[in-house]
């Protein structure tokens, strides 16, 4: 059967606003509850006094390992995680001591008073560092070589396989960790009910009994004694299959106090310290013979587990599983080994070492077909295992559309076509992805149960364990009971999630939901309908064959019976309600995957397929890569739930998108320094391409309807279809995940004339080179560990007061009398910075209100000032009402600004003024800008790749963030300050003199920036390159063109931002144009002029390459705009500053 | 700390409670005014899911701070439906745009300010207005139909 387009059950809900998170409940005497963690990366807690933090005000729990059972988290069996540390830490962030309060506050203040005495250990912090020789072990007892499990599978016939083949195609592929980026953030309410000896659980998850299951067994309780109930779950992805950190420290804390707990994580924790994906590299041979047959493939598989498995072993298993799986092969070996890192613990990810495998596969798929001469979709076509037949690890492909979906991407794809024309930046590529449907590894991963309840008025009532994180599985369930009864799917009330009020369920997770529970479900309707017609069937005196249920009736020769008034006549029907309950169980036996199995036999009863096919563009300037389309063809035989299913696949395609392009985590010595979205480069809106989405597939044989799995496929072909269309485009083959621009121009031939000049000839230089030598060989060790540290800060202190002075003039007061006042603009960086305790302002003096810092206005001469409280959003809307040259360059440098939401509250003096955006200061190192001279610059011995200085950098780094400074610099404006002796005017390329650090005086403020006359009609053009449309530039640049008559460029301002300290002015490009009459040479040379005075860190050299690259095409834009003088003023080659009131000067 | 008292029209209706200074917009309207639709997503100003309307315009609730909202006009998702579902929820409904809803109450927001100002946006239009509201469920495709849809758009869906 068809199933329609339904609207989801919990519709009125999640568009009303009203559904109810775990954030969103505040029982009468919650408390707060938060973590202390440890802070490096691994360490012996050498003493832990909490005695002080006990005793503050507010405190309701303070507890330690030693407070609680000595338990581990069974997780999948490996019993290596600890609740809180005991005598070691493990890594940076493990949980160490939780408290519970009466505040935020209270809380916050409490856990600056747990005294620890840290002990640090030598540590491993990846996976090279893990397992090379003599590496200190994260678990020396289990794992003294950082190996925490192992697996070596051989399947079919490996020699003969391998002789057979005559050719081999070997490579490592690479895909880093992305994190699940739920947008609801890990969130746990307990409350311990002594009464009933009961603990109460609110937490999203899709697995409701998995994280019972777990609390039961951490708190010693009865799995009964456990009620999770039931709560909108913002988004899983595998993070919150299993038990997290939190659920069970909410617990404890509740139990201890007898009251509510919550703990919930802040974005910043999120992303510090829940759990990601497991960084996995692929090592792949595929043996193929002449005619493209791939007959033996070896592998080796190594994945970074973290400091704990979790999901770890799975995600080694289950990928070298696929890797011998997928395509018809002869012969497999391939070995696994999941290692201890002291890094955060992985956790279950969308695909389990599904979307590591594809990637490997099918970019070697590529390569394979390309070494042959074959079209890849031949090859692939040529490969594949037919329907009905078995893979040599077992597999029963009892379905495939494998061929269709490839097919189907040849057509809509105009692949012919694309492939003859692809090239000079622009390509195509596809990928393929086979995925079970629910990994039956154990017999309770393939049982689910089911009641369905029909009440004398007719109501329906669906009893399922399940859970929907947004995937659908409501709408599932409904449709498949729907179907069978003769029902609305609307008519179908749901009773879920409630662990207590509902039958077993093993929860979502690979890709299990709709076979396992779908077909639980669709058991118990189908047993459900055959007692309605039976029981119809004697009410009206006919055979049961020809009773139909259909509209809530029963029909039996034009006479009909409402279904609940058979149910209620039912001999089994209870207070006139007939309910039927089931249990049923796939039907296939399990096939344990764990490292010590085999590993052969039929995984799962069903296997979805998937073909995506992309299109890109790639910047050969800057190395950014554009997907311009996105085809993505499935088979997941009958289609269930048409809107969730399609709905499935364009956000895999795009969580796939973000696995090829830019998401990554990044860590620093087992520290991470990306944690927040600003730095975790998620997908936007405006990255997405238009994505089709086909349906192909049969009904499937076993699959409950004929359906399959599709959430979790969906993200696998992606990333290799990205990266085999840009080898299409530019016959680079990219073999590490994410596909950056640094990598993508690491790739690529460099440009000769990018290129520094020579360290000897840089005296000035040579100290910074020298520093730069000695911070590998010590120097870095010894500022991190002998440099004073930061005092600690001590109670946050809150604001204040917020005042809001009414102009300028009240504002400087306001600031001059006030200690510890600091200007607010909009607040979009003064207040995040305060909550992450950068930024300890006790007043603000909000400037919003300043009516005199509010004005916008063309002055006599032609010039025009903007009055400095202004938001991007006004000052962009009046800019292009003006409309001149330079105005409208201005607008567009406004627009690339952050989001429509930030342009809206933030202001041209906040955005001036805005700190420095270094990750590593922002994630709270202590580094030399924040804890002074003895400190180290941790980005210069980091991951420093974007947002980094590669010109002029000192001590400090990093670089000036305000897009409005490059353009303000570069257009020549003017700033206008205003304090305590007056108002001064300050050149904009002259605002700052270190990064983000603006040569303002105390009490000073910016009052408007002011751009002259004859700078607004000159030719302008800026442009902008970051990693996201809302990210802060890698580089931005600016130029200003003033043309005599003859198309001579009379003179040239060129400023480069993102590059250095402070906006910079390229002299060098400016005297390459200067006099000339431009081609397309001249600009070339003019772009990279600018180069030779660069001193790249050892990362960022590509930021050379990529500026220029954007510098060339802001030339050229600014050339091609003439400058366009309105009538009645006149054109005047020198720089005028226009007739408004000269500012007093200071 | 001093309590200030802070009067606004919330969804249409004048409500009024106290404010600490430096309370952000986004806890005075979940804890002081019981108005739990705007989410706590980033807490940074990235993510979008806090977006609601103030005097039209959309703005990050985490950003902004309570006691600046005197005297104005807020809207939120919990303010959207009528008698009826507004244009824009009905699409989402109908397109499925809402998976795990919890970036839905800031998205909704975000589109309305759009089409309240645009009716007839372009679909590179939609695009850049919900650029600020991070969605990791759907892959953003069926609310830029769903946003198209409502503001009865002629162009062709990709």
């Amino acid at each position: 059967m068809s199933y329609p387009r339904i609207r989801h059950p919990e519709w009125a809900e999640r568009t009303g606003g009203t559904l109810r998170y775990a954030r969103d409940l505040f029982p009468e005497g919650l408390l707060v509850g938060k973590v202390l963690r440890c802070p490096h990366p691994a360490a012996r807690i050498a003493a832990l006094d909490l005695a002080e933090a006990r005793r503050a005000p507010g405190v309701a729990a303070v507890l330690a390992a030693a407070d609680l059972p000595d338990r581990a988290y069974r997780d999948y069996g490996q019993l290596d995680r600890p609740a809180l540390a005991g005598g070691c830490a493990v890594w940076f962030g493990q949980e160490v001591a939780v408290l519970a309060a009466a505040t935020e506050e209270a809380a916050a203040a409490a856990l600056d008073l747990v005294r620890v005495e840290w002990d640090p250990l030598p540590h491993a912090a990846s996976v090279p560092e893990a397992l090379s020789p003599g590496a200190p072990a994260v678990h020396p007892q289990r794992a003294p070589d950082n190996v925490a499990t192992r697996t070596d599978r051989r399947f079919g016939d490996p020699a003969a396989a391998r002789a057979a083949a005559g050719r081999v195609r070997r490579a490592r592929y690479g895909c880093g960790p992305q994190h699940h980026a739920c947008m609801e953030a890990h969130s746990a309410l307990a409350r311990w009910d002594p009464a009933t000896g009961t603990l109460h659980i609110w937490t999203p998850t899709q697995s409701p009994r998995n994280v019972a299951g777990e609390l039961a067994h951490m708190l010693g309780l009865a799995p009964e004694r456990v009620h999770l109930h039931r709560v909108g779950v913002g988004g899983d992805f595998g993070a919150r299959v299993k038990a997290g950190d939190v659920e069970v420290l909410a617990a404890h804390l509740s139990m201890a106090t007898a009251r509510p707990v919550a703990i919930r994580l802040g974005r910043d924790e999120e992303f510090a310290f829940a759990k990601r994906q497991h960084e996995t590299w692929v090592e792949l041979a595929s043996h193929f013979d002449a005619d493209g047959r791939v007959r033996f493939r070896e592998a080796e598989v190594t994945v970074d587990n973290g400091a704990f498995i979790q999901g770890g072993s799975n995600q080694m298993s289950y990928c070298t599983l696929l890797l011998a799986s997928q395509y018809r092969l002869e012969g497999a070996e391939v070995r696994g080994r999941s290692v201890y890192t002291n890094r955060r613990p992985g956790g279950a990810f969308r695909g389990a070492g599904g979307p590591q495998a594809a990637f490997a596969i099918e970019s070697q798929m590529d390569e394979i077909a390309a070494e042959l001469g074959l079209d890849p979709i031949d090859l692939r076509l040529r490969n594949l295992t037919p329907e009905g037949g078995t893979t040599i690890t077992g597999w029963q492909i009892a379905s495939s559309g494998a061929a269709a979906c490839l097919q189907e991407v040849r057509r809509r794809l105009d692949w012919d076509r694309s492939r003859a024309a692809g090239g000079a930046g622009r390509g195509v590529g596809v990928a393929l992805a086979m995925h079970v449907s629910g990994a039956i590894v154990s017999p309770p991963t393939g049982r689910a149960g089911v009641a369905i309840e029909i009440g004398r008025n007719g109501g329906v009532v669906l009893s399922s364990g399940c859970a929907d994180p947004g995937t659908g599985e409501y709408a599932v369930i409904a449709q498949l009971a729907a179907g069978e009864l003769g029902i609305a799917p609307e008519a179908v009330a749901l009773r879920v999630m409630d662990t207590a009020e509902t039958p077993f369920d093993p929860g979502a997770g690979s890709s299990r939901a709709t076979m396992v529970t779908g077909g639980a479900v669709l058991a118990g309707a189908r047993a459900m309908a055959e007692a309605l017609r039976l029981q119809a069937a004697a009410m009206l005196g006919v055979d049961p064959g020809a009773v139909r249920l259909e509209g809530g009736m029963a029909w039996a020769g034009g006479r009909s019976l409402p279904l609940g008034k058979i149910a209620a006549v039912h001999p089994d029907a209870a207070g006139g309600t007939l309910r039927i309950a089931r249990e049923t169980a796939v039907p296939v036996p399990a096939v344990p995957m764990t490292h010590a199995d085999s590993g052969f036999g039929n995984l799962s009863p069903a296997y979805a397929f998937a073909a995506h096919g992309v299109e890109v563009e790639v910047d050969r300037d800057t190395g950014a890569v554009r997907v311009l389309r996105v085809v993505a063809v499935h088979d997941a035989g009958t289609v269930v739930n048409p809107a969730g299913a399609e709905g499935q696949v364009t956000g895999g395609v795009v969580m796939g998108l973000g696995m090829a392009l830019s998401e990554q985590l990044l860590w620093q010595d087992g520290r991470p320094h990306v944690t927040g979205f600003v730095d975790y480069a998620m997908p936007r809106a405006a990255d997405v391409p238009p994505i089709e989405v086909v349906f192909v597939g049969r009904p499937d044989p076993l699959g409950p309807a004929g359906a399959k799995s599709v959430s979790e496929v969906a993200l696998m072909p992606t990333a290799a279809a990205v990266a085999n269309a840009i080898a299409h485009a530019t016959g680079i083959r990219l073999r590490d995940l994410p596909m950056t621009p640094d990598r993508v121009l690491a790739a690529l031939p460099p440009r000769p004339g990018v290129r520094p000049a020579p360290m000897w000839r840089r005296p000035g230089r040579w100290w910074a080179a020298a520093v730069r030598r000695a911070y590998p060989r010590g120097l870095f060790a010894l500022l991190h560990r002998l440099g004073p540290a930061r005092p600690p800060e001590g109670p946050r202190l809150p604001v204040a007061a917020v005042l809001r002075p009414a102009d300028a003039a009240a504002a400087g007061r306001a600031l001059a009398v006030h200690e510890a006042a600091a200007p607010l603009g909009g607040g979009t960086d003064l207040l995040p910075l305060r909550a992450r305790g950068l930024a300890a302002p006790r007043v603000l003096v909000a400037l919003s209100g300043c009516a005199d810092l509010r004005e916008a206005a063309e002055t006599a001469g032609g010039g025009l000032q903007l009055g400095a409280a202004l938001t991007l959003a006004e000052a962009e809307a009046r800019l292009r009402a003006w409309g001149r040259p330079a105005d409208v360059t201005l607008a567009e440098a406004i627009d690339a600004i952050a989001t429509p939401q930030l342009r809206q509250t933030a202001t041209l003096g906040g955005n001036l003024c805005q700190a420095n955006r270094c990750q590593f200061l922002r994630s709270g190192f202590d580094c030399y800008k924040r804890g002074g001279a003895a400190r180290p610059c941790y980005a210069l011995a980091g991951d420093h790749r974007y947002h980094h200085a590669v010109i002029g950098g000192g001590r400090c780094q990093s670089v000036t963030p305000s897009d409005l400074a490059t353009a303000l610099a570069g257009l020549g404006a003017d700033i206008l300050a205003r304090g305590p002796g007056g108002t001064r005017r300050i050149p904009a390329d002259a605002f700052y003199r270190g990064p983000g650090e603006t040569v303002l005086r105390d009490g000073e403020i910016v009052a408007a920036i002011r751009l002259g006359a004859a700078d607004r009609d000159a030719a302008s053009a800026y442009g902008k390159f970051a990693l996201t449309p809302d990210g802060f530039a890698v580089a931005s640049a600016c130029a200003l063109l003033r043309l005599d008559g003859g198309g001579r460029v009379g003179s040239a301002r060129i400023v480069l931002g993102g590059v250095a300290a402070t906006p910079w002015r390229a002299r060098a490009a400016e005297d390459e144009l200067t006099g000339l009459r431009p081609g397309p040479g001249t600009v070339a040379a003019a772009a990279e002029a600018w180069t030779a005075a660069a001193h790249p860190l050892p990362l960022n050299g590509w930021k050379l390459a990529a500026a220029a690259g954007l510098l060339r095409g802001v030339l050229a834009r600014a050339l091609a705009a003439p400058e366009m003088p309105p009538a009645g003023i006149p054109r005047t080659p020198v720089r005028g500053r226009g007739h408004a009131p000269e500012p007093t000067a200071t | 700390m001093a309590l200030k008292p802070v009067t606004l029209t919330l969804n249409g209706a004048e409500r009024a409670a106290f404010t600490e200074d430096g309370e952000n917009l986004l806890e005075f309207l979940r804890r002081r005014l019981g108005d739990l639709s705007p989410k706590y997503g980033c807490g940074q100003g990235s993510c979008g899911a806090c977006t609601v309307l103030l005097d039209g315009a959309p703005v990050l609730a985490c950003l902004t701070l309570a006691e600046s909202v005197a005297g104005r006009r807020v809207e939120t998702a919990a303010g959207l439906a009528g008698a009826a579902l507004h244009p824009l929820q009905a699409a989402f409904v109908e397109g499925f745009a809402a998976q795990c809803g919890y970036c839905t109450p800031g998205m909704l927001m975000a589109a309305k300010a759009l089409i309240d100002a645009n009716p007839r946006p372009s679909r590179e239009e939609v695009l850049e207005a919900i650029s600020g509201n991070l969605c990791r469920c759907t892959g953003y495709e069926p609310i830029i139909a769903a946003v198209m849809a409502a503001a009865g758009s002629t162009e062709r869906r990709a």
